[in-house]
């Protein structure tokens, strides 16, 4: 009998506590390499494409229609590869429909029934993106060209607007600029004239080139795998809500910053390179987004101007200058109504913007009256010669530009949430009330801190 | 190819004729499918000097514990075995914490020679006994899945003789979510740990009796639950929300959430019956073996893999009946039993129980853990003891957090 109890002596198995929790590995082998894998398909081909066209153009004196033609082809076969045959078909026709219409624009500028017209025109593809939308169009169809839709309206808007006296395009060129396999997919917008340059002054290529392409890359699959992997990792399900909801938004930040630098290493890629550095062999980037500034804001307006810069320039050139004769809150609400249209009028997405331009408006609206009212200096940009009485450096300065970033944060937070996936199974209103609608509070408490 | 089309039809033959003999001996070691579970223990120094893979498999205390098959297996995949043992510790170790407030509190007792590492209760086709079987065949899936991602094993990946992978289930009701993804690479690792814990886990369970389809019924649930566990995720990239491209990626979860469903299902486990022989596959009256007249079929057919996969549906293809005929059938992730647990408030030699006695409870609770529940009745004995644990902890910049180590003075309950 004594050995019987022997037999049932307890014995404490060593097991590392590791094995209940999800490791490093775990997220390696499960969740980066299968997301890579995923893209790498879509890499190989968006790259190699484009380095060959780099190499064709590279070798001098290919024909104008020959260049137009090869960038347009890269385009539609990445389409036709990558997207269902449907979305690209979809895609084809309505790039084709615009061509007579722009050429129409064209033939009568600067008469009375273009005006007329334009406006016309303008009610109707509006009405027609908001019924692709919600009644016309699949929504997995819709959601897989909206993103291709949004380059090519910038495009043509830049092609219609009526101030450069440029030429129409023929078809041709018209073909290769709106399918240029460069940034089809995912953007960057270019202008008509910077798309020809790289026709007539072709960039040098060199060793630095292909780094440039490579530096864009890696950037690119870090941010993949921050947005997939690590952002899940790192904040688990079942923390506080407030670092769940930041996750869901940072996961949503990773993601554009992962499309803007694989857009910036295909755009580089295919030979171009920003307009400052055109000529400098040595440097290659293409910049598409800021990280930086977003990650660790000093205002929405940072936020706003680093978040898609070409897309930036396009707004600030052909829709705020043109509407800030009718004052600056119209021309930010006209902008950020332009920028939400561009979207594609999904709900949330406009949400997302107006209440942007209007958190961004408001922020300004109350650092000027902070400024005017306490003398600190608090612009933006820091005054060169600063007549304030609280200079940049002084304690309350610092402190109360570190409290605006911080809710700059907040607000991104707020509205990040909105732009993940599952808000359409959430709903905006829960998603918000789960967060107190902690930044309608706080606006609302700077609008009154501004009318007092 | 003809040579395996040979050995199927020997196996089948032979299965045939040696069954009498097969039922004789399994009343003397009914326990021995579950023989592997001592690779538990085959970690420890004592049992084995040097701890490298190549001599692993060989030490005595694995020897005697694994059958032909299973040795040949863990030859044929380095790495598996430290695997295996792993999750036999992990599967003990969760188990114990998953009954740690009850009665049976998953006692496993000194492993020796011939003895089960879990006593004598899994002799009895109860509760206990079915969440045993379950919890440590799934844990021997996630243990494996997730030593092919460390790469501790390197056949997991693209190998091909583990390319069957689970497609027919019980009721078919529960297609894991991995099935409708298509992988990328060679990365299916829970695929090559659901194999081979079927190969590996279930090599002695092939007759054709209620014990032993309940056990197989049983490592079957372990694994579903690990494997409809492992989630795809997918998500959409492109400009501003859109969806231009689209990523997916899998997610392994930690083996406590496997333990937590397991303890749900043993709760409302299913009591079977052997009546009315309701073990067989609704469309085929016949057994997991092959009937008499596929003798000379499988000569003929040029389709072996048809015969294997045969073989293979109708080991696993089997709908058990519930005892009470206006239950449900058990689903295949549900665990079934046919004895009911013995008391486990008493010594029991017989069954190997060793009571509640000496065990601790909880003075305040009126759960299953307090002490008036625990003790059934015998009462408690308060006792003081010095707890060692860590206090006064400060922050160092950064990130590292340093504790001093405090004794402390507590007073334990343990049960008469």
């Amino acid at each position: 009998m004594s050995s019987f109890n022997e037999d049932f002596l307890d014995y404490y198995y060593p097991v590392d506590e590791e094995i209940y929790e999800e490791n490093v590995y775990d997220v390696w082998d499960n969740c980066i390499v299968l997301s890579f894998t995923s893209i790498f398909s879509l890499i190989c081909k968006l790259i190699g494409l484009n380095i060959c066209f780099a190499f064709i153009t590279s070798l001098g004196n290919i024909p104008e229609w020959l260049y137009h033609l090869l960038f347009g082809s890269t385009g539609i076969y990445l389409l036709f590869t990558l997207e269902s045959i449907e979305s690209t078909f979809l895609f084809i026709g309505f790039v084709l429909i615009f061509y007579p219409i722009l050429l129409f624009i064209n033939a009568f500028k600067g008469t009375k029934i273009l005006e007329k017209s334009l406006l016309v025109l303008k009610v109707l593809y509006i009405c027609l993106l908001i019924l692709c939308e919600y009644f016309l169009i699949k929504s997995e169809i819709w959601m897989q060209i909206r993103g291709l839709l949004m380059v090519f309206s910038m495009k043509l808007i830049s092609l219609l607007d009526s101030k450069t006296n440029l030429k129409p395009p023929n078809l041709l060129a018209y073909f290769g600029y709106i399918f240029c396999g460069a940034n089809i997919l995912f953007g960057p917008w270019i202008s008509y004239q910077d798309y020809q340059k790289l026709y007539f002054n072709n960039t040098k290529k060199s060793f630095r080139w292909i780094l440039g392409i490579l530096r864009a890359l890696v950037l690119s699959l870090l941010f993949l795998s921050l947005s997939n992997c690590w952002a899940m990792y790192f904040i688990s399900e079942d923390s506080n809500r407030w670092l769940v909801a930041y996750r869901e938004a940072f996961s949503v930040r990773t993601s554009h910053y992962f499309i803007s630098y694989l857009a910036e290493s295909s755009m580089i890629s295919a030979g171009f390179k920003g307009s400052k550095i055109w000529q400098d062999s040595s440097k290659w980037h293409y910049t598409v987004v800021n990280p930086w500034p977003i990650e660790f804001p000093s205002a929405l307006a940072t936020v706003v101007t680093n978040w898609n810069i070409p897309m930036h320039e396009f707004l600030k050139k052909y829709v705020y200058k043109p509407n800030l004769k009718y004052g600056r809150f119209y021309a930010i609400f006209v902008t950020f109504l332009m920028s939400s249209f561009l979207h594609g009028f999904a709900l949330h997405v406009s949400v997302v913007l107006v209440l942007l331009g209007l958190f961004s408006y408001i922020q300004i609206e109350l650092r000027e009256f902070l400024l005017n009212a306490f003398n600190i200096c608090l612009k933006n940009y820091p005054c060169k010669q600063c007549q304030h009485l609280h200079k940049r450096d002084s304690l309350v300065c610092r402190f109360i530009l570190f409290i605006f970033s911080l809710l700059t944060v907040l607000h991104l937070v707020f509205l990040g949430i909105l732009l993940d996936e599952n808000t359409k199974e959430i709903g905006i209103y829960e998603k918000w009330r789960h967060l107190g609608f902690i930044s309608l509070w706080i606006i609302g408490l700077k609008a009154a801190i501004i009318k007092l | 190819m003809q040579v395996t089309v040979f050995c199927v039809i020997l196996l089948t033959v032979l299965s045939h004729y040696t069954l009498g003999d097969e039922l004789t001996n399994r009343a003397k070691n009914r326990g021995k499918g579950s023989m592997w579970w001592g690779v538990a223990k085959a970690g420890e120094p004592n049992n084995l000097s040097p701890l490298s893979p190549g001599t692993f498999y060989s030490g005595s205390s694995v020897h005697t514990t694994l059958r032909k098959k299973q040795k040949r297996i863990a030859r044929e995949n380095p790495g598996l075995l430290d695997a295996i043992s792993k999750g036999a510790n992990i599967a003990i170790q969760e188990c114990q914490h998953q009954f740690r407030n009850e009665w049976w509190n998953c006692t496993t007792k000194q492993f020796l020679r011939g003895k089960n590492l879990f006593g004598k209760i899994v002799d009895r086709g109860c509760r206990e006994t079915a969440f045993i079987y379950a919890i440590t065949s799934a844990a021997v899936t996630h243990a494996i899945a997730r030593a092919c991602s460390d790469g501790a094993i390197e056949t997991c990946n693209c190998e091909s003789h583990y390319k069957n992978r689970p497609q027919v289930i019980g009721n078919g009701n529960s297609v894991g979510a991995v099935r409708d993804f298509e992988w990328g690479g060679c990365s299916d690792n829970i695929g090559f740990g659901f194999a081979v814990s079927r190969e590996f886990v279930d090599t002695g369970e092939r007759g054709k009796s209620l014990r032993e389809k309940m056990n197989l019924h049983n490592n079957e649930a372990g694994r579903w639950h690990v494997q409809s566990q492992m989630k795809k995720e997918c998500k959409c990239h492109g400009m501003s929300g859109s969806c231009t491209v689209k990523t997916c990626w899998m997610r392994l979860p930690p083996f406590r959430v496997i333990g937590d469903l397991l303890k749900d299902r043993f709760d409302g486990a299913s009591h079977i019956t052997s009546s009315n022989s309701g073990i067989h596959n609704s469309n085929k009256a016949h057994s997991n073996r092959l009937p008499k007249h596929s003798k000379s079929n499988s000569l003929m057919t040029n389709s072996i893999h048809a015969k294997r996969e045969n073989r293979r549906k109708h080991k696993y293809g089997f709908q058990l009946k519930p005892l009470n005929p206006e239950h449900k059938p058990p689903g295949s992730k549900d665990l079934v039993y046919y004895e009911m647990s013995p008391g486990f408030c008493e010594k029991n030699p017989k069954l190997g129980i060793p009571g509640t006695y000496g065990r601790q409870c909880n003075e305040t609770s009126i759960g299953v853990d307090g002490c008036a529940i625990m003790c059934c009745g015998r009462g408690s004995i308060p006792q003081e003891v010095i707890v060692k644990g860590r206090c006064n902890c400060t922050f160092h910049w950064c990130c590292e957090v340093k504790c001093d180590i405090c004794k402390t003075k507590k007073i334990i309950h343990t049960c008469a």
